[in-house]
């Protein structure tokens, strides 16, 4: 496998977005659930999938895996099979769904993006937790409005930044708009 | 909402003083951390993660690392815990054979000496966990942290895994953290100076308030990225085939003696658990 250049830096500044989403908690919207708080942090991988590809989608989610493995604090995710090899998957489902509907409207597109990946992440990582014992079946429908939270703010968030960023890349507003201080 | 990421987020930095710890091979320490999280895992209760914690104890001396500023990255932390170790007390489940001393109790939820002690061994265990990566960050730079991950994933080769792209993914991911965190921190103020306030509200108006956050977010960073893969090209970087080190490393006595300790602490810890379960 070849990557070149471009996709290893723009892999690398994602997977920090996601770190960052982490460790500064800003990436916890607090649900009332039993885990207390649906995620974002899985969003930049499927923005790297959208934007650059499957390569760059599958090396975020290889990270933001590792990240989530190494900072476990719950015992939860100790195993790569329910922390890593899920978030892998995000970024091929995600960037297949894109690629099949990127030939209509591209909002659309980066919407059911949004939300196919979010649905491999949390259907996977909830199946190998229960296929492992590590949560009962019976707190599924616990999970449910989490998801439910989760895959709506993928559709939106995915969209506006996806929007933004082909935007500023278009050209059509300057790169001195979005200089340091003038936001 | 207090907006001082940078100061309390100490994640991926490295501080830069001599120590017994700062000088050890860094391959020996990544296999250390690597071996204090099995050995945490194998602990049963209080009993089998007391090793460890007097380990951890240990090796925050041997660093000379200020211990204010160690705790300093325990607050974000700890704020999860104030609502995760309350809620594992509650919940306590009773261990078959065990008698269980209450000190209140009203339909599944419980307070008792049992659980407090769950919740006590919960809180040690993460902070253990949390400890020995963060250590491994502290003392080790960027460079010879992804130099050492190079060497250790190098059976993977084989495999024709891109290991040198994947570190070097890896690597730029740490840097760019503390540099978002600043820029993350001068969106929200920026946000703020104009009245929102991101701690209130449903789930739709808090995700609404981030969104002005997170697009100037990505965009500026994937505009860093642009200028990153000049600089990168402009160097002629082509991957890990065919490249050599100018540093290559040694590990001295220094890294054995290291390891033997690790092991003792470690695995008491984890035979205590194992064996007998406390």
């Amino acid at each position: 496998m070849k990557i070149n250049v471009r996709q290893i830096v723009v892999a690398g500044v994602l997977s920090a977005i996601a770190i960052v989403l982490g460790v500064t908690q800003l990436g916890f919207i607090p649900v009332p659930n039993l885990s207390g708080s649906a995620t974002i942090m899985h969003i930049p991988v499927i923005l790297g999938a959208v934007l650059e590809g499957p390569i760059v989608g599958v090396l975020v989610g290889a990270i933001f895996g590792i990240y989530s493995m190494v900072t476990d604090t719950t015992g939860l995710f100790t195993n790569p099979i329910v922390s890593v090899l899920p978030r892998l998957l995000i970024g091929v489902t995600s960037y297949y769904t894109y690629k099949s509907l990127s030939g209509g409207n591209g909002a659309v597109a980066a919407a059911a993006a949004g939300v196919v990946g979010t649905l491999t992440n949390t259907i996977l990582v909830v199946g190998a937790l229960v296929a492992f014992g590590l949560i009962p079946a019976a707190a599924i429908p616990t999970i449910v409005p989490q998801a439910l939270v989760e895959v709506v703010l993928a559709a939106i968030i995915t969209v506006l930044v996806a929007q933004g960023v082909n935007l500023v890349r278009s050209g059509r507003t300057t790169a001195a708009d979005t200089k340091d201080g003038n936001y | 909402m207090s907006l001082e990421f940078s100061r309390n987020v100490t994640f991926g930095q490295y501080i830069d003083i001599r120590s017994a710890v700062h000088n050890l091979d860094p391959r020996t320490k990544m296999i250390c951390a690597a071996v204090i999280m099995a050995c945490a895992f194998m602990t049963r209760g209080l009993i089998s993660i007391a090793p460890l914690f007097a380990l951890a104890i240990i090796v925050q001396l041997a660093t000379r690392i200020p211990i204010g500023y160690t705790l300093r990255g325990y607050r974000l932390l700890f704020r999860t815990m104030l609502f995760f170790v309350p809620f594992q007390v509650l919940f306590y489940q009773a261990i078959p054979g065990v008698e269980m001393h209450y000190y209140w109790r009203w339909w599944i939820l419980s307070v008792s000496y049992e659980g407090i002690l769950g919740g006590i061994f919960t809180l040690s265990r993460v902070i253990v966990l949390y400890h020995s990566i963060n250590t491994l960050m502290f003392t080790t730079t960027m460079m010879d942290l992804s130099d050492g991950a190079e060497i250790m994933m190098d059976p993977l080769k084989k495999l024709k895994f891109p290991v040198n792209e994947f570190v070097m993914t890896m690597t730029i991911a740490l840097k760019f953290v503390p540099l978002l965190i600043t820029e993350l921190e001068r969106l929200m103020r920026a946000q703020i100076a104009r009245g929102v306030r991101f701690d209130q509200g449903s789930v739709i108006a808090r995700t609404r308030k981030l969104v002005p956050v997170l697009i100037p977010l990505f965009v500026n960073a994937l505009s860093r990225a642009e200028i990153l893969i000049v600089a990168m090209n402009a160097r002629c970087y082509r991957g890990g085939e065919g490249r050599t080190k100018r540093r290559t490393m040694h590990a001295t006595a220094r890294d054995v003696i290291a390891g033997v300790i690790v092991l003792l602490f470690g695995g008491l810890g984890a035979y205590i658990g194992r064996t007998m379960g406390i």
